[in-house]
């Protein structure tokens, strides 16, 4: 059976190709940002961008989970940006916030959280019934750790 | 309006001497709750039923009472509403109404387990209470609504009688239409024949309420079926009450046991209590007060005092309670007519006696009339029913006794004396109960009060009295709270004998042309049963 993975975008760096190489200021004496890459085609070839993303469920068939999938994600698998139907049946239910919480990221958790249910909410036709839900379950979570709790809380009201 | 069968929450923990306390959903506000609603309880096996009788607020951190958060914004309040912050209701389970085999055959069956963690609780709905109470019938009277509910809450009359009752509250809090409901039921019903000891006058004849709006009463309601005795003539002819005796009193029928319960009120002493014994003695039972009254001033009656060894001042103080007796002028030196005997023709014919006091509202007439005629009248009764046993025929018909200001009667001081005490312990075995009406119940004597059958009672405040009314209830701390917070007009709690669970009702509308209609309504329907019952049976 396919497996698909469910990740999180939860940071993203551009940096040279060679791993210890810096890039150094560029463009002193050009007007714009574009014009720096046309004077210096190379740049495109000297720099790459990647992004981390965190599991937080999977798809196996016709069965969603928001746990961890069974097998890591394959070498060169192909990842594509989730659609908002999926985003939109994958926040049915918010167990994946328990992912989250416990997850040691290089960022900020909260901010990660925070903005996570943002991006989400944009999912739903109602974007507060969501939120509301998504806040209900992150009290419960969060019931010893009031002023995560609060922090959170300030960064998704609307 | 909250909506039929609503989810409140579950069960998070309890005991089943203490209740079980509930967590309300996020959906429920807390501010909906009442004290004293029903409530059932979805358990895995059973369906219990039960009354809220408390209610809090809980979080989940402590913190959150420190630093309250910004509950100005309303995405955070509803965020928090039933998670971090919630409320709780205390629930007494009473009842298992579904579930087991027991209830299945036989109704509604008192707790003897709680429901398990979680179980759902809901609003119980009108079926839920139509389980409960019974609807209207033939023995059971409809008495009022549960808070926030059309349901009716029926009493069955035929086991309130049974025992002794009372009807407690502050004044102005109901007392009288609620006793006046409890005797419309009686009547209607035919239960038990009643004797009512009513020193406002408010039973017999029509009466105002506190608005100032003519209220009938039972002899308007029920001609045929009550009789109206009068200690004042003068006053219920002003008031045009159709009276059907005058109540006269003879010296001779006063005993010394009247005495000795109008110490208090007569202000005697101890010694003149006991005096009052020796001059019976002296004189004959029958003759005591007269001859007392009619010793004058002077050698002999020095000489009889000193005999008797009664000290002059004992027999002053004596003398001055007596005057205060003869003063009253429904007493007599001899009667014309034997008021107990007419009393009980009445009674025997199933007839409902109410004896209006008039002007002599005085503790001292009230105490005086009622201990005496009460006395007289418990002695038939314990004569007829113990011919009954043996002759192995009817008993007398059961007997309710109405008292009003029943602190007088039934203190401790002198409940032990009083034929009313001797009725609240013991007389239901001889068909004769009291229904007690008072605004003290503090004043009345434990033993007697632990021995009601069935207490309704009003908004009552004082501590003492709430106590007082509250002994020998299970689970007295919860209901103390539904007590106090009773609405100072047409509330009542009602627990004891005559209903399953104690219950927080709103009494039923009396006053109204709609209300009188009811009451005389079902009045008939009861009429007609009984003539097809007699229809069929000599068919």
């Amino acid at each position: 059976m396919p497996l698909e993975l469910y990740g999180l975008v939860y940071n993203a760096t551009t940096t040279s190709l060679e791993p210890g190489r810096r890039p150094i200021a560029r463009g002193k004496d050009e007007a714009t940002e574009e014009e720096i890459y046309r004077s210096s085609p190379q740049l495109l070839k000297l720099l790459k961008s990647e992004f981390a993303a965190l599991v937080v469920g999977h798809k196996q068939g016709d069965k969603l989970c928001h746990y961890l999938p069974p097998k890591p994600a394959k070498i060169h698998s192909f990842v594509y940006l989730c659609p908002p139907e999926e985003v939109n049946e994958f926040g049915q239910s918010f167990d994946f916030l328990n992912i989250l919480l416990n997850a040691h990221l290089p960022i900020p958790t909260d901010e990660l959280i925070a903005a996570t249910l943002r991006q989400m909410s944009q999912a739903y036709e109602d974007r507060r019934a969501f939120l509301v839900a998504a806040g209900k379950e992150l009290a419960i979570l969060l019931s010893g750790n009031l002023n995560q709790l609060k922090a959170i809380l300030g960064r998704i009201r609307i | 309006m909250t909506q039929e069968n609503q989810r409140l929450g579950i069960v998070v923990s309890g005991s089943l001497g203490k209740g079980v306390e509930v967590r309300l959903d996020s959906s429920a506000s807390v501010e909906d709750m009442v004290v004293g609603r029903f409530v059932t309880i979805e358990g895995q096996k059973r369906r219990f039923f039960g009354m809220i009788t408390d209610i809090s607020l809980g979080v989940t951190d402590q913190k959150l009472a420190l630093t309250p958060p910004d509950v100005s914004d309303p995405f955070i309040a509803e965020v928090l509403a039933g998670t971090s912050t919630f409320g709780t209701l205390h629930v007494s389970p009473s009842l298992v109404i579904g579930g087991d085999a027991a209830t299945m055959l036989e109704g509604p069956q008192p707790v003897k387990t709680i429901p398990s963690h979680f179980s759902v609780v809901r609003l119980a709905s009108q079926r839920d209470v139509e389980l409960v109470f019974g609807t209207e019938d033939e023995k059971r009277f409809f008495i009022g609504t549960p808070l926030d509910m059309e349901t009716k809450v029926c009493l069955d009359l035929e086991e309130l009688v049974k025992r002794s009752n009372g009807v407690f509250g502050k004044s102005g809090t109901g007392k009288t239409f609620l006793t006046r409901l409890l005797l419309i039921g009686m009547l209607q019903k035919g239960t038990a024949v009643n004797l009512v000891f009513d020193m406002h006058s408010e039973y017999g004849w029509e009466s105002r309420d506190e608005h100032g709006r003519r209220v009938k009463a039972l002899k308007q309601l029920f001609p045929s079926k009550v009789a109206v005795f009068t200690l004042d003539e003068e006053s219920s002819r002003r008031r045009r009450v159709s009276t059907d005796f005058v109540v006269r009193i003879g010296y001779d029928e006063i005993e010394t046991e009247d005495i000795a319960l109008l110490r208090q009120t007569l202000n005697l002493t101890d010694a003149s209590v006991q005096a009052v014994y020796q001059l019976a003695r002296e004189f004959g039972d029958k003759r005591w007060i007269e001859a007392t009254l009619a010793l004058e001033e002077g050698e002999e009656t020095r000489q009889l005092l000193t005999r008797l060894s009664i000290h002059e001042s004992t027999y002053r103080n004596l003398r001055r309670g007596l005057e205060t007796i003869r003063r009253l002028p429904f007493l007599l030196p001899l009667a014309p007519d034997n008021t107990v005997k007419r009393i009980l023709e009445y009674l025997e014919r199933g007839i409902n006696v109410i004896l209006e006091f008039g002007r002599y509202t005085d503790i001292t007439a009230y105490i005086l009339v009622a201990n005496l005629l009460t006395r007289r009248i418990h002695a038939k009764y314990r004569e007829a029913m113990e011919k009954a046993i043996g002759e192995d025929t009817i008993p007398p018909r059961q007997l309710v006794i109405t008292i009003e200001e029943a602190h007088r009667f039934l203190n401790p001081e002198v409940a032990s004396q009083t034929i009313f005490g001797t009725i609240a312990r013991e007389m239901r075995k001889y068909n004769v109960t009291m229904l007690v009406v008072d605004q003290r119940p503090s004043g009345i004597d434990g033993e007697v009060m632990s021995q009601m059958g069935t207490k309704i009672t009003c908004l009552l405040d004082n501590e003492r009295d709430v106590d007082s009314v509250l002994t020998g209830v299970p689970n007295k701390s919860e209901l103390k709270s539904v007590l106090s917070k009773l609405e100072s007009k047409q509330q009542a709690l009602i627990f004891g004998h005559a209903v399953p669970v104690p219950v927080v009702v709103r009494t039923r509308e009396y006053g109204s042309a709609q209300s009188y209609k009811e009451f005389l309504s079902s009045e008939t329907e009861v009429a007609k049963q009984a003539e097809k019952d007699i229809k069929e049976l000599w068919e």
